[in-house]
C-alpha cells in the first residue's frame, strides 16, 4: 500500500489525535499540512500579470489559530445549527465520531474551497481556472469565467462555481450545493450561496480571499470570511486515496446518521490475508 | 489553424498532408474532453496479442480473469472505489479532460475526481513513492506530439479491467498526438521487466466530446446505489 493513503489514520476519525498531529507537524514542518515533505520541482516562479493565479499556493492558518481549516469563532449559527454543532462537540467528547462526508470520503465542497488543508494547485486559461488538491482530502475545482450559471444544474458537493473579472480581482460565485456539506459541525443546505474575492498581492506571493457565505439554514446573516493564501515554490503532486482501506476499526462506534454514508464495503480485520480483504455487503 | 485554412481554400490533398501532423495544431488544441474510441477491457499489443507476461504475472493474470468470470472481483481494488490508477484510467469508458498549462499538463478523470498532474518542468522527477498515478514528466516534441513517461506506479493496481498485473518496477511512456482536431491518439510503451519478459507497446485512440463538461463523480455513493464501481 502506498504511505498517502485514506480512512489511513484516526487522524480523520477522531478529532483530538487530529489535533494532536496537527501541531506535531506544524511544529515539525514551518510550512504547514500536507506535503510537507514531497519533493521540490523547479521552475516555479509567480508570475507578474495580476490575473495570473496559475502556480502552487498554500493557505495560511486563519488568524488566531494555528489551522488553516477553523471557520472561527462567534459564527451567527441558526438555533438548528447550534443544536447540531452542539451535539456533534458532546459525541467528540464521548470519543465518538459522527460519519461526515469528510470522514467518509466524499467531496468536502465550502470547506475545502475555504481552507484547504494541504497546498492547492491552480491551473488557468481563459475558460477557467481550476483549483486541485492531491494530498489529503483529494479535490478538484473547475471555475468556470461565465456570467451566468447553467439552468438545469445538477445539484453536487462541490457546487457549481463561475468567476468574472471585476479589475483584478477574480469575483467567484458558488451554488448547486446538494445539501450534504458539514460546515463548523452543522449541515448546510442546497441553498448555500458561496462567493469569494480573490486579488494578488502587488508582489504576487500571496491570494488574499475574502468569502462571503449565505444559507438560511445555518447562519442568521452572511458571513464572511478572510484567508490568505502564499505561494509555494514547485512540489511534486502527491496523491491521496481516501478510499483505498476502509479498515472495519475507522468505522467502529461510529454514528451513521445518514444511511448514504454507510459504507458497502469493510477491510474487515484479522490474521491471514483472507481475513484482512476487503469485503462488499448489500448496498 | 492549417486545418482551418485548408476548409476556407478547398485543397483537399493538402489539408490531409496537414491534419496528419500534430505540429499544426496549437499545444491547447489538447485541451477538451475526452472519451475513448472504442471498449478497451483488456489490453493488447498492437499485433493484438496478450502482452508478454512472464510466467508468475501471466499466472496471476488468468486467475483473475477467472476470478471475475465468477463474479470475484475482490484482486480489483475499483471494486471499494480505491484508485486504480493509470494506464486504466486511459482505457477506461469514462471521459477524461485535458488541460494544458504552462507548468503542468493536467488529466482530469471523471472517475471518481481523479487527477494526473504532468510535470512539464523539464526535469525528470524521481517517484517519491509508489502511487496509484505514478510520478509522471512530460515535454511537447517539435512535431506538436506530447510525450509522458511515468514511473512510481504502484503494483496494487491493475492495468485493465481483464486484471493484467504490474509491478512497482512498471515505466509507462506515452505520445500523444492529434490526429485530427477531434481524434487524440495515445501510443503506449510499458517496460516492466518483473512482469513482462519484454517491452510492449499499445495503441488507443479518443474522440472529442463537444460541449461535455465533467460531472461530480462520486464512487461510493454510486456503489451505494447498486450501480457498477467503474
Amino acid at each position: 500500500m502506498s504511505t498517502s493513503t485514506g480512512f489511513r489514520c484516526s487522524a480523520r476519525v477522531l478529532l483530538g489525535a487530529a489535533l494532536l498531529l496537527a501541531v506535531a507537524e506544524l511544529r515539525a514542518q514551518p510550512g504547514g499540512f500536507g506535503m510537507s515533505d514531497a519533493p521540490p520541482i523547479p521552475g516555479y516562479e509567480p508570475s507578474a500579470d495580476p490575473r495570473d493565479f496559475s502556480g502552487l499556493w498554500r493557505s495560511k492558518p486563519v488568524p488566531g489559530s494555528f489551522l488553516p481549516f477553523v471557520l472561527g469563532g462567534d459564527l451567527p449559527l441558526t438555533e438548528a445549527a447550534k443544536a447540531r454543532a452542539e451535539y456533534a462537540r458532546q459525541m467528540a467528547a464521548q470519543g465518538t465520531q459522527l460519519a461526515t462526508p469528510h470522514i467518509m470520503c466524499r467531496p468536502t465542497g465550502v470547506n475545502q474551497a475555504i481552507g484547504p488543508i494541504a497546498p492547492v494547485y491552480v491551473l488557468q486559461n481563459a475558460e477557467k481556472i481550476v483549483f486541485i488538491v492531491m494530498d489529503e482530502i483529494r479535490d478538484i475545482r473547475q471555475v468556470y469565467f461565465a456570467d451566468e450559471h447553467p439552468a438545469d444544474l445538477e445539484p453536487s458537493y462541490g457546487g457549481h462555481s463561475i468567476a468574472r473579472w471585476d479589475g483584478n480581482t477574480l469575483l467567484v460565485d458558488t451554488i448547486g450545493y446538494n445539501g450534504r456539506g458539514v460546515l463548523a459541525d452543522a449541515v448546510h443546505s442546497s441553498d448555500m450561496h458561496m462567493t469569494q474575492r480573490i486579488t494578488k498581492s502587488a508582489d504576487g506571493m500571496t491570494l488574499n480571499i475574502e468569502i462571503t457565505l449565505e444559507d438560511p439554514a445555518i447562519f442568521t446573516e452572511p458571513v464572511t470570511l478572510k484567508r490568505e493564501w502564499g505561494w509555494v515554490n514547485g512540489q511534486q503532486p502527491l496523491e491521496f486515496d481516501c478510499e483505498e482501506n476502509p479498515r472495519e476499526d475507522n468505522f467502529s462506534g461510529m454514528i451513521f446518521e445518514e444511511e448514504y454514508l454507510r459504507p458497502v464495503c469493510i477491510q474487515h480485520e484479522g490474521e491471514g490475508e483472507e481475513l484482512s480483504k476487503v469485503v462488499c455487503g448489500e448496498p | 489553424m492549417r486545418f482551418r485554412l485548408c476548409l476556407l481554400h478547398g485543397v483537399l490533398l493538402a489539408c490531409v498532408a496537414a491534419v496528419t501532423h500534430g505540429a499544426d495544431f496549437p499545444r491547447e488544441a489538447f485541451n477538451g474532453v475526452w472519451l475513448i474510441a472504442e471498449d478497451t477491457p483488456a489490453l493488447r499489443t498492437l499485433e493484438g496479442e496478450l502482452p508478454p507476461l512472464l510466467p508468475e504475472a501471466k499466472a496471476r493474470y488468468e486467475e483473475h480473469v477467472r476470478m471475475r468470470e465468477a463474479g470475484d472481483t475482490y484482486f480489483d481494488r475499483a471494486t471499494w472505489c480505491a484508485g486504480v490508477g493509470v494506464p486504466r484510467l486511459l482505457i477506461a469508458n469514462h471521459p477524461f479532460e485535458i488541460m494544458v498549462d504552462k507548468r503542468q499538463v493536467g488529466f482530469f478523470f471523471e472517475w471518481n475526481r481523479w487527477v494526473r498532474l504532468v510535470d512539464m518542468s523539464g526535469e525528470k522527477l524521481e517517484p517519491y513513492y509508489p502511487m496509484s498515478l505514478g510520478t509522471a514528466s512530460g515535454a511537447w516534441q517539435d512535431d506538436g506530439s506530447l510525450v509522458i513517461e511515468t514511473a512510481g506506479l504502484m503494483h496494487e493496481t491493475i492495468m485493465d479491467h481483464a486484471g493484467l498485473p504490474h509491478s512497482d518496477e512498471l515505466v509507462m511512456t506515452e505520445t500523444l498526438r492529434l490526429i485530427d482536431a477531434d481524434t487524440l491518439e495515445n501510443h503506449i510503451r510499458f517496460d516492466d521487466p518483473l512482469t513482462f519478459s519484454a517491452p510492449w507497446e499499445t495503441k488507443v485512440t479518443y474522440k472529442r466530446q463537444h460541449g461535455a463538461r465533467l460531472k461530480e463523480d462520486v464512487c461510493l455513493d454510486r456503489i451505494k446505489q447498486g450501480l457498477p464501481p467503474i
